[in-house]
């Protein structure tokens, strides 16, 4: 209720804005208009672009980062060796790779979901790391003594035992994949709200553009919801 | 021995990159010393400073104004729930979304992005913020009053941990915003750069541009180390007790 | 009592509206403390010790009733006022070193005469030479003595103690009652001690306050006449002690025969 009476405020302090001319009235359209343009028949398809390239992104991650993330937890030596290649790979922002992806992959959903894929495996593997390194040993020992080795260990005890930190990793990773999913929508033209934004804006369509980013910011909500 | 096998497997890597170039003839993965020969045609000057220039401004200026107003929400309790769904919701706005309207409404300026990248920056800081002004110790407030000092003198630093992990998140998306927004609408920059490498077929210089960039991330994300571990020592240590 | 008393509270009361129910924490709680007496307040646990203190301290303002203190009546916090709270971990500042905590309070007074005051604090409370520790690098006895000497260092008139000794070990327990005996005695500080243990309570007071359960009202006051120093040993072995111990048992367990 009170959440509501903020939202409230928010289009309140807008068209206040608005009003006082603080916002150019070119760029900022009334709140009414872009609740109006929420309507848009392209809206849908576009939102599931997003959503599809940033689930497809995200499992990609996960389904690698989380597996080579334990891998490195649990052995010193293959740490070692990766370590220095992480360190380099892992700063350059994703979207740097934009250029790179349209190049060696060209146009396309497969290329985007690389991308977000890309962006979304640090935090990943860096959390799943850490998350198996931190397991109490007591834990493992305790595994150990009841007959479990090896692969069964890891599997029953170590990775369980590291989900909390998992999930932080899981959630850093979904908003960020989202932010990527919408950059590369943006610079490539693939179909998607960031693509949506963009087109609308070049066509004059201003309201439709911040009915897009009305939307992308829901996404990112529901996003945020289904994580925490 | 292990720091030297770590670095002995990135050379291999670029080892086989190398020699998959030479022997490719697709044109996409020119041999890496062709990238690192290219980084002589990138100017410091005109392309790489005025971009980290950029990401630091708005870095900066989000940071702090994140810094403020979440300071401020936390400790206002009463105004919380009331504003709680919206700055979520303003927060979860994927922040290329906005490129767009951002350049329609300041122009392709480089005040237009330094003040996108600041408003992606703030969100995070904000929003640690928030949470971490609510849990601040009342203990610690109770002190404060007795001692006739100003809340704020106890809050700060008590909140600085959390607002420097949040710093810590808005640095990565600070650069993103960077590229991003110099790959659209724009006529300088790393990301533009590498942009019009890719669409001129310059792929040499496309990955020599990247490797920039990641020396650039690697030295603000190190900066950035430093500087917590110097300001937060006695919390780095005090984990350090708790955890053995 | 002939002296003018330095604290007074006269029907204090004090309740807090949660968010179904409203709790009365204190009743109507009156007594008197003259300069430099320790006074010693016990009561079942949950009892409103806390909210008694607040309200004395001037962190709390009560419903009703009034605090003076110094023949004045208390609206915000006086200055000479200090408090000992109940969990170091939670009033102690971690990002601070032992000495930039205990001269937190005097702060304003210049660096050199403030570090000067800091150091003779800790000195008091048996510190010297752990200025630069971090609280974390303490035990939980020497985090209570840095919590004293930042009590003190601002040479309060009026010290209250919540459940100071309430965290610590039994052994160190006995050693900080016996430190904060000594030190407040030296300077001559008017002290009010709230605690759930009740032999502490003979052990350190000049008197003991006895509060009812919720919402509290003061059950009986009584003068301890024992003999100081008093030792944790030989204090209670003595008969007297024991009989102060079981008059107060018996008062807090049947509070309608108090009287």
């Amino acid at each position: 209720m009170k959440g509501l009476a903020g939202f409230a405020a928010l289009v309140g302090l807008w068209e206040l804005l608005r009003s006082a001319h603080v916002l150019p009235p070119g760029s900022a359209p009334a709140s009414v208009d872009i609740a109006r343009a929420l309507g848009n028949p392209d809206l849908p398809g576009a939102t599931a672009g997003t959503l599809i390239a940033w689930a497809a992104g995200l499992l990609l991650a996960a389904s690698i980062g989380i597996p080579l993330g334990v891998l490195l937890g649990l052995s010193r030596w293959v740490d070692a060796a990766l370590t220095a290649t992480v360190d380099f790979l892992r700063p350059i922002p994703a979207v740097a790779l934009i250029p790179v992806a349209v190049v060696v992959i060209g146009l396309g959903a497969g290329m985007q979901a690389l991308l977000v894929g890309f962006a979304c495996l640090w935090p990943l593997l860096i959390s799943t790391r850490f998350g198996v390194r931190d397991v109490d040993p007591l834990l493992t020992e305790t595994g150990r003594v009841l007959g479990a080795r090896g692969l069964r260990l890891a599997a029953t005890v170590t990775v369980p035992a590291a989900l909390p930190s998992i999930r932080t990793g899981l959630r850093t990773a979904a908003s960020l994949g989202l932010v990527v999913a919408v950059a590369t929508e943006l610079a490539t033209g693939s179909p998607g709200l960031g693509w949506f934004i963009a087109q609308q804006q070049q066509a004059g369509q201003i309201p439709a553009a911040y009915a897009g980013i009305v939307v992308a910011g829901l996404l990112g909500y529901l996003v945020h919801l289904v994580t925490s | 021995m292990k720091r030297l096998l770590g670095l002995l497997v990135a050379a291999l890597l670029l080892l086989v990159w190398e020699v998959a170039g030479r022997t490719g003839d697709t044109g996409l993965f020119p041999p890496v010393s062709d990238a690192i020969a290219e980084l002589a045609s990138i100017d410091p000057w005109t392309d790489v400073l005025p971009s980290a220039g950029r990401a630091l401004a708005g870095f900066a200026i989000g940071v702090t104004l994140g810094a403020l107003l979440g300071v401020t929400i936390g400790w206002l309790r009463g105004l919380e729930p009331w504003v709680r769904p919206a700055l979520e919701f303003l927060r979860a706005v994927p922040p290329p979304a906005v490129l767009p309207v951002a350049v329609l409404a300041l122009g392709a300026t480089s005040g237009m992005r330094i003040t996108v990248i600041a408003a992606a920056a703030m969100w995070p800081v904000l929003i640690a913020g928030v949470d971490a002004t609510r849990a601040v110790e009342p203990g610690y407030l109770d002190v404060a009053r007795i001692s006739h000092a100003r809340p704020v003198s106890v809050i700060l630093p008590a909140v600085l941990p959390a607002l420097i992990a949040g710093a810590r998140i808005a640095l990565g998306i600070a650069l993103i915003m960077m590229v991003i927004s110099e790959m659209t609408a724009a006529t300088s920059g790393l990301g533009y750069l590498i942009l019009q490498a890719q669409r001129t077929y310059a792929i040499a210089q496309m990955y020599a541009g990247i490797i920039v960039l990641g020396l650039l991330g690697w030295l603000v994300t190190a900066v950035f180390s430093l500087v917590e571990r110097h300001v937060l020592s006695w919390y780095e240590d005090q984990k350090g007790i708790a955890g053995g | 009592m002939a002296e003018t008393p330095l604290v007074r509270a006269a029907g204090l009361g004090k309740s807090f509206r949660g968010r179904r129910s409203t709790t009365q924490a204190i009743a109507d709680i009156g007594f008197e403390q003259a300069p430099g007496e320790f006074l010693g307040v016990v009561g079942p646990s949950g009892c409103g010790k806390t909210t008694l203190l607040r309200c004395l301290a001037g962190l709390e303002r009560p419903d009703t009733g009034t605090v003076e203190f110094d023949g004045r009546p208390v609206t915000g916090i006086p200055d000479a006022v200090s408090v000992v709270f109940q969990d170091y971990h939670r009033s102690l500042f971690p990002w601070l070193t032992a000495g930039e905590n205990v001269r937190f309070p005097i702060r304003d007074r210049g660096r050199a005469a403030g570090r000067e005051q800091a150091r003779e604090a800790l000195d008091r409370v048996g510190l010297a030479g752990f200025a630069d520790h971090h609280p974390f690098q303490l035990s939980g006895g020497m985090q209570q003595r840095v919590a004293i000497a930042r009590a003190i260092v601002s040479r309060p008139r009026f010290l209250l103690m919540d459940e100071p000794f309430a965290s610590v070990d039994a052994q160190t327990r006995a050693v900080l009652e016996q430190l904060t005996v000594t030190i407040t005695a030296e300077l001559g500080l008017t002290v009010l001690l709230i605690t759930h243990d009740i032999d502490e309570a003979i052990l350190m007071a000049d008197r003991v306050l006895v509060l009812s359960a919720r919402p509290s009202r003061v059950l009986r006051e009584v003068p301890i006449d024992l003999d100081r120093p008093r030792d944790e040993v030989e204090t209670r072995a003595l008969p007297l002690f024991q009989d102060y111990r079981r008059e107060i048992h018996r008062v807090i367990a049947n509070p309608g025969t108090a009287d």
